[in-house]
């Protein structure tokens, strides 16, 4: 089931992940649901997606993106990752809908996993994001943009904070950042949970809980010098200010004040030593 | 630059490197403008006399060659287990077409998240923690712990008849000093070389540069002793005579690529102070 995050601008689409102990991404003895999340950005007949979501959801997914772009109907895809998190509903996609562009890092053409002819056609449509690789290897400041459609675009960024190469997306148009595999420490006691954090629900979250997250995939931030890492994360919000924080999974966090307390939250558990 | 992504397999592999470990390795040529330069997908199939174990399955655009070459060096026989070391696509790529090759294969391994993204290879999926031994037949497989890894859910292999540690994403380097890409990489016509062979060694300009870039964590935690202090102990606990990384060349003498890996590891370090 998708719900829409801001008009027919943003939905977000996906399925839920039972916290079982079979999942490495979330703290040992994690319980509750996980939400997995792909992005539909849309302008006019226009759409981008921003990740694919899990083949374990492949079901409800394109059932979704049929209902909201038409069966069969075109597609760009911007992948913040090429993890199997984000990635492993491309083929699926692809055998439903047309690919009209896909936008990728690495080296790794996605395209390359499918079998067959198909991947021959499709490989023409992917476009690498970080061909220009800058010469630290840092950062890349908003290096990549990404047309949605005329006058609406999504803004492309390499984030300090990443464990794989990763990217940020910026959507000025709904003030929504997505994060990737940060900011994924939203869960639900329940499968029919409210998958949204807003100034609705009761917020429950703790630092614990934005750390446990954090540093079961971001193993080395306590052994590590965070400085540099908070202060790059104070700078983007500031000079973005979000409205919305869109994680590849967990809950979305929406509202200029859920926003800045999850922010703080994030900055006291990149100071280890508080946590 | 032009895109020609398909990999490709050099005449001098696959090669024999131990006793019952074979090195099975696609390259991914990359054409740049004044050059060709190759980089490492390898596989590697551990055979004893009634099983074998394949470790990391290969890029899914390398298939077809790696397909062929199991029905070479198996020669009828079915290959019973794959030992993923994480799930990233030129190291699990091919699990879902392994199964279909294989019905009965066991995925072997810390196998947490393959159900969410290979739903359809749940019934051979098969945990093993640090410790945990695979029996071949006059050959074991060992499953240990990654001690230089990306994923958390990332594990390392030795087979203790063969002395061989297999490493996935460590270390994995190049060792052009002129060559200045991110990716482990070589020349054409250095696909088959172990580390002892290569004529020109590894510097530790590019150990640096590919530590931060593969392993980016480098460059905050300073703590390059104390993981490399850790891995020559378990070298020595294991005794192991050789290194199998997934991307770079067979390393024959990890004596002597250990410090460089090491120093590189430690320059790739960006702040001057530690955290209190
Ligand atoms: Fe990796
Ligand atoms: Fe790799
Ligand atoms: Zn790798
Ligand atoms: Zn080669």
């Amino acid at each position: 089931m998708f719900t829409s995050l801001h008009a027919d601008k943003l939905t977000v689409l996906g399925g839920n992940i039972p916290l079982d102990g079979r999942v490495s991404w979330v703290p040992q003895g994690a319980t509750g649901f996980q939400p997995s999340n792909a992005y539909l950005l849309a302008e006019g007949t226009s759409s981008l997606l921003v990740d694919s979501g899990l083949a374990v959801h492949s079901e409800e997914i394109l059932d979704d993106l049929a209902e909201l772009i038409g069966e069969g109907g075109g597609v760009s895809i911007f992948f913040t990752r090429s993890e199997m998190d984000c990635v492993s509903n491309l083929e699926r996609i692809a055998g439903r809908f047309d690919i009209e562009r896909l936008f990728t890092g690495g080296v790794i053409n996605p395209f390359d996993a499918f079998d067959d002819l198909s991947r021959m056609a499709l490989r023409g449509r992917r476009h690498q994001i970080d061909a220009h690789r800058t010469e630290e290897g840092d950062s890349l400041a908003r290096a990549a943009e990404i047309q949605i459609a005329p006058g609406r675009v999504l803004q492309v960024e390499s984030p300090l904070l990443r464990l794989l190469p990763t990217f940020w997306g910026w959507d000025q148009e709904t003030g929504t950042l997505f994060t990737s595999d940060t900011f994924t420490h939203g869960v639900m006691d329940r499968p029919d949970g409210q998958r949204i954090i807003d100034s609705t629900v009761e917020d429950t979250t703790t630092v614990e809980q934005v750390a446990g997250h954090l540093y079961a995939k971001y193993e080395w931030i306590p052994r590590s010098t965070c400085e540099p890492l908070r202060e790059w994360l104070q700078d983007k919000f500031d000079t973005l200010d979000p409205e919305i924080i869109a994680p590849s999974r967990g809950c979305v966090l929406k509202g200029r004040d859920v926003v800045r307390r999850h922010l703080d939250f994030m900055l006291d558990a990149l100071t280890p030593q508080l946590v | 630059m032009e895109e020609q992504l398909v990999e490709t397999m050099s005449s001098d592999l696959p090669r024999s490197v131990a006793k019952g470990v074979t090195w099975m390795s696609s390259c991914l040529p990359f054409h740049l403008a004044d050059r060709v330069i190759h980089g490492h997908n390898s596989t590697y199939l551990v055979q004893g006399e009634h099983s074998s174990i394949l470790v990391d399955t290969g890029n899914p655009s390398s298939w077809p060659i790696i397909s062929s070459t199991l029905d070479e060096l198996l020669d009828g026989r079915e290959l019973s287990y794959v030992f993923p070391t994480h799930p990233e696509l030129p190291h699990t790529g091919n699990l879902p077409r392994l199964v279909e090759k294989y019905p009965n294969i066991q995925v072997v391994g810390d196998i947490r998240d393959y159900h969410l993204f290979y739903p359809q290879i749940v019934p051979n999926l098969h945990a093993k923690v640090p410790g945990d031994k695979v029996d071949l037949g006059g050959q074991e497989f060992v499953v240990v712990e990654a001690l230089i890894r990306d994923l958390p859910n990332t594990q390392w292999g030795f087979a203790p008849g063969a002395g061989v540690l297999f490493t996935a994403d460590g270390f994995c380097y190049m060792h052009r000093p002129e060559l200045d890409d991110e990716d482990p990489v070589h020349l054409p016509g250095e696909c088959g070389l172990t580390t002892g062979e290569l004529q020109v060694p590894i510097a530790v300009e590019n150990a640096a540069f590919f530590t931060g870039s593969a392993l980016y964590w480098a460059r905050f935690a300073n703590d390059a002793d104390a993981v490399y202090d850790r891995v020559l102990h378990l070298i020595d606990e294991l005794g192991v005579t050789s290194v199998a990384p997934t991307h770079g060349n067979f390393i024959s003498n990890i004596r002597d690529v250990e410090p460089i890996i090491r120093a590189g590891h430690k320059r790739a370090y960006r702040y001057e102070t530690a955290q209190p």
